[in-house]
C-alpha cells in the first residue's frame, strides 16, 4: 500500500480526506502539527499532502526539507490562504501539485494518480 | 565707438586704470596663488551652477522653480564677480566693465530682494513633499493592514468551508454504502464547521456594524459587582478546564451607569484573552478608581506580549501569539470589537504587558459612566491594588 502523509490541522479536513484516500488504496498517517508533520516524514511516504498554516509554524518548512534534502516524497499544498508573499515563496520551492481550498477532490484525486 | 574704444573704456580710457599685477608689485607667486585659487573657486561654481540648471530643466514651471531659478541667476552673476573678474583684472584692468558686472548684480539682488517672498514657496513644495511621503508611508501601512485582513478573512473562511464540502461529499459517499455511523460523525463535524464560520461571520458583521453604523447606546445603572459575577459565571467552565482560577475584587458598591451588554461584552472579551493565552497561574479581575473615571483591570499570568506588538494587537484579525491562525485561538476580532465597543462608551483599552510576565488589559471608563460612589483612595482586588506590573 503507497503511504501517503497528510498534515493538517483542521480536523474536519483531515478526518474526511483520511477517508477518501484510504479508499482510494492509500495507507494514510495523519499530523496535526509541523513537528508531527516532520516526525512522520522519517517514515519515506511516497505523497506529503501539506497545509500551510499549522498551530506550530509555517508548513512550508516541510516543503523545503524535502527540496533541499531531494527526499523521493512528492508535495501536494493545499492552502486558504491568499498571501501573495507567503505563495510566492510556496511556489519557489515548486510543488508538485498545488491546491486551494476548498480542495476539488476530483483534481487532487486526478494529481496523485498522474504522478 | 568702436570697439576698440569701448575696450579701452572698460580699462580707464586715456587715464590707463592699473592692473592688478601692479598692485601686487609683479609678486609673481602671489599672483599666481591668487590666480590659481580663484580659478579653483570659479570652476567650483560653474559645477555647481550646470548642476542647477540640469536639475531645473526636468522639472515644470512652478513658483518654486522660478524663486530658485532667481536665485541662480544670483548664484552665477557673484560668481562671475568675484572670482572670473580677478584673474582678469590681474593683466586687463577693466575696473569699469566690472562695475557694469556689479550694476546688474545689483539690480538682480533688489528684484529678487523685493520678491524675495517667493521663497517661502521653495519651503512650502518642500514641507508638502514630506507631508506627501508621510502619507506615502501611512497609505502603504493601511494598504498592509486591509491586506492582512483580507488574507485573514481568506483563510479563516476557506479553511471551514473546505471541511464541510468535504464532510457532505463524505457524508453522501456513507450514506450510499449504508455507514450510518459515519454519517452521524460528518454531520457532526458539519455542525463544527457551520459553527466556526458562523462566530466568523458574526465577529466580521460586529465590526462592521460597530464601524459603519450609528450606535444606540443603552443607559443601565447596575452594581459592577453583578456585571463582574456575571462574566465570571461564563467562563467558570473554561477557566476549570485550564485548571485556572479567577480571582475577582471583594465586594465594591460602584454603581455604573452605562450600556451593561457592551460593557460585559469587553469584559468577557478581555478575560476569554487572558484564559486563551494563559498557561498557568490566574486571572484576575481589579477594580480602580482614577481620577478621570474608573479603571477595571484584567490582569493575566500568561506569556506577556513585546512592546513591538502591542500597538498591533488591538488590529482586526491580529494574533501576536497565533500567526498561522489556528481558528482554536480564535481569530482575532476579540481585541478589535472590544476596542471600538470601548470607544462608543466613551473609554479605551489600554496595555501593559512584559514577555513572561504577562499582561494587564485595562477598560479605562469616564467619569460619567459611574454613578456612585467612587472614592479616588480606594483600590479593590481583595484588596488593593500594589501598583506593580503585572
Amino acid at each position: 500500500m503507497p503511504r501517503l502523509l497528510l498534515v493538517e490541522d483542521d480536523l474536519a479536513t483531515s478526518h474526511s480526506l483520511r477517508a477518501f484516500l484510504t479508499r482510494k488504496g492509500w495507507d494514510v498517517q495523519v499530523a496535526e502539527t509541523l513537528a508531527e508533520g516532520f516526525r512522520h516524514l522519517e517514515n519515506s511516504p511516497e505523497w506529503l499532502i501539506l497545509d500551510l498554516m499549522l498551530p506550530d509554524g509555517d508548513g512550508t518548512s516541510l516543503l523545503k526539507k524535502v527540496r533541499d534534502e531531494k527526499l523521493n516524497v512528492r508535495v501536494a499544498v493545499t492552502t486558504g490562504s491568499s498571501d501573495s508573499t507567503r505563495l510566492g515563496k510556496v511556489n519557489e520551492l515548486l510543488p508538485d501539485l498545488f491546491l486551494t481550498k476548498p480542495i476539488d477532490l476530483d483534481a487532487l484525486f486526478e494529481g496523485l494518480r498522474k504522478r | 565707438m568702436g570697439v576698440r574704444e569701448l575696450i579701452s573704456w572698460f580699462s580707464g580710457g586715456s587715464d590707463g586704470y592699473m592692473s592688478l599685477i601692479h598692485c601686487m608689485n609683479h609678486d609673481w607667486l602671489w599672483i599666481g596663488t591668487t590666480v590659481f585659487v580663484d580659478f579653483a573657486v570659479a570652476v567650483g561654481y560653474v559645477i555647481i551652477a550646470l548642476h542647477w540648471r540640469r536639475n531645473e530643466k526636468s522639472l515644470p514651471q512652478s513658483p518654486a522653480k522660478s524663486a530658485l531659478g532667481s536665485m541662480k541667476n544670483i548664484f552665477v552673476l557673484c560668481g562671475l564677480c568675484g572670482y572670473l573678474f580677478i584673474p582678469i583684472k590681474m593683466f586687463w584692468p577693466a575696473w569699469r566693465l566690472y562695475d557694469a558686472f556689479l550694476l546688474v548684480l545689483v539690480y538682480k539682488t533688489w528684484r529678487y530682494a523685493v520678491g524675495s517672498r517667493q521663497l517661502a514657496v521653495v519651503y512650502n513644495e518642500i514641507g508638502r513633499t514630506e507631508q506627501l511621503a508621510s502619507e506615502r508611508e501611512d497609505a502603504r501601512l493601511e494598504s498592509r493592514r486591509k491586506s492582512n485582513f483580507l488574507n485573514a478573512i481568506s483563510h479563516d473562511l476557506r479553511t471551514p468551508l473546505n471541511g464541510l464540502m468535504l464532510q457532505a461529499e463524505l457524508a453522501r459517499i456513507s450514506l450510499l454504502t449504508q455507514d450510518t455511523a459515519a454519517v452521524v460523525d460528518s454531520l457532526e463535524q458539519i455542525k463544527t464547521c457551520v459553527r466556526t464560520t458562523s462566530d466568523l461571520l458574526n465577529g466580521f458583521l460586529e465590526l462592521g456594524r460597530l464601524d459603519w453604523t450609528e450606535q444606540v447606546l443603552q443607559s443601565d445603572q447596575f452594581p459592577i459587582n453583578d456585571s463582574l459575577k456575571n462574566v465570571a459565571a461564563r467562563y467558570r467552565a473554561r477557566l476549570e478546564k485550564k485548571g485556572l482560577s479567577l480571582a475577582l475584587p471583594k465586594e465594591s458598591s460602584v454603581i455604573l451607569s452605562t450600556d451593561r451588554a457592551k460593557l460585559e461584552r469587553i469584559l468577557g472579551s478581555l478575560v476569554d484573552n487572558a484564559i486563551k493565552f494563559t498557561d498557568r497561574g490566574e486571572v484576575r479581575v481589579e477594580v480602580e478608581a482614577t481620577g478621570p473615571g474608573l479603571a477595571i483591570h484584567v490582569i493575566d499570568s500568561g506569556e506577556g506580549i513585546a512592546q513591538d506588538q502591542q500597538t498591533r494587537i488591538f488590529d482586526d484579525f491580529t494574533q501576536v501569539h497565533n500567526r498561522e491562525r489556528d481558528s482554536r485561538k480564535g481569530f482575532g476580532l476579540g481585541l478589535a470589537v472590544s476596542r471600538r465597543m470601548a470607544h462608543h462608551l466613551g473609554g479605551r483599552i489600554t496595555l501593559e504587558s512584559e514577555p513572561g510576565r504577562g499582561s494587564r488589559f485595562t477598560l479605562r471608563l469616564p467619569l460619567s459612566s459611574v454613578t456612585a460612589p467612587l472614592d479616588t483612595k480606594r483600590r479593590s482586588r481583595n484588596g488593593m491594588h500594589d501598583g506593580t506590573p503585572p
